[in-house]
């Protein structure tokens, strides 16, 4: 399975399912199957929402589950 | 293939997992069942004799053809009957294995069709057994109607059984 941060990134940015859909090319609901996992993306889309983003891919999909980014700051705070 | 009816607004119609399976369920049943009790129970010439069996196999088939009516314009069958460049790649994904599924099903029976045709020729004339095969117009054209409704139904069906559930709209 494929991990991703849409839902976050997308929260983050206050985009609505259909705006970031409408973005790269896709149906709004296929935005909803790939934030839950239903669905992996191909490398093409992959790409597309990592440039949409101005994000590493590997910052949006992953083959392991995300740290939460809140324990993630909490860490960088501590040291 | 399947087909799938774009209305005048352009907008597919929205129909919930349960009403799809529900009615790919009557489209594929009551079409073979009308046919086979149409069979069992054939047109009399008496004009006194009430046939039931004729006119409940006849809306058996109605019913089928109206089950696929009901979905023909639905997100659902845009899935497995739209032009490919209208469809994203979760939706071709969803396509794909749907049609391998049809393919499946569809040549499976198929040869069991084929089967059965050769022994029932084998048999013809005999006097061991007599198996039924096709032999007039009404026959060969209810057979061809059947095939292609199993062939525009069985992609959909295969969707309204394993299609994850739609997302929460926001």
């Amino acid at each position: 399975m494929v991990h991703n941060r849409l839902p976050v990134l997308r929260a983050e940015r206050g985009l609505s399912r259909k705006a970031l859909a409408d973005a790269v090319g896709v149906n709004y609901q296929t935005i909803g199957y790939l934030e839950r996992g239903d669905f992996n993306p191909s490398l093409e889309l992959a790409l597309k929402l990592s440039a949409y983003f101005d994000l590493p891919i590997e910052m949006l999909f992953s083959l392991k589950p995300f740290t939460p980014l809140s324990q993630m700051a909490n860490d960088k705070g501590d040291t | 293939m399947s087909i799938f009816y774009r209305g005048r607004s352009g907008k597919t119609q929205s129909r919930s997992p349960a009403m799809m399976k529900l009615a790919t369920s009557i489209a594929l049943l009551a079409y073979p069942l009308g046919c086979f009790i149409q069979l069992a129970f054939p047109d009399t010439t008496e004009a006194s004799d009430i046939q039931f069996g004729e006119v409940f196999g006849f809306l058996l088939v109605v019913t089928s053809l109206f089950a696929f009516a009901t979905f023909a314009a639905s997100s659902f069958q845009r899935i497995v009957g739209d032009e490919t460049d209208k469809l994203d790649e979760f939706e071709m994904d969803l396509r794909r294995k749907a049609q391998a599924f049809s393919y499946q099903v569809f040549a499976s029976l198929t040869l069991i069709g084929i089967i059965y045709l050769g022994v029932a020729s084998d048999l013809f004339d005999s006097d061991r057994l007599t198996l039924w095969h096709p032999q007039t117009y009404e026959h060969w054209n209810a057979l061809f109607w059947g095939a292609a409704l199993y062939a525009f139904v069985l992609p959909t069906a295969y969707l309204a059984w394993t299609m994850p559930a739609a997302p929460e709209d926001e």
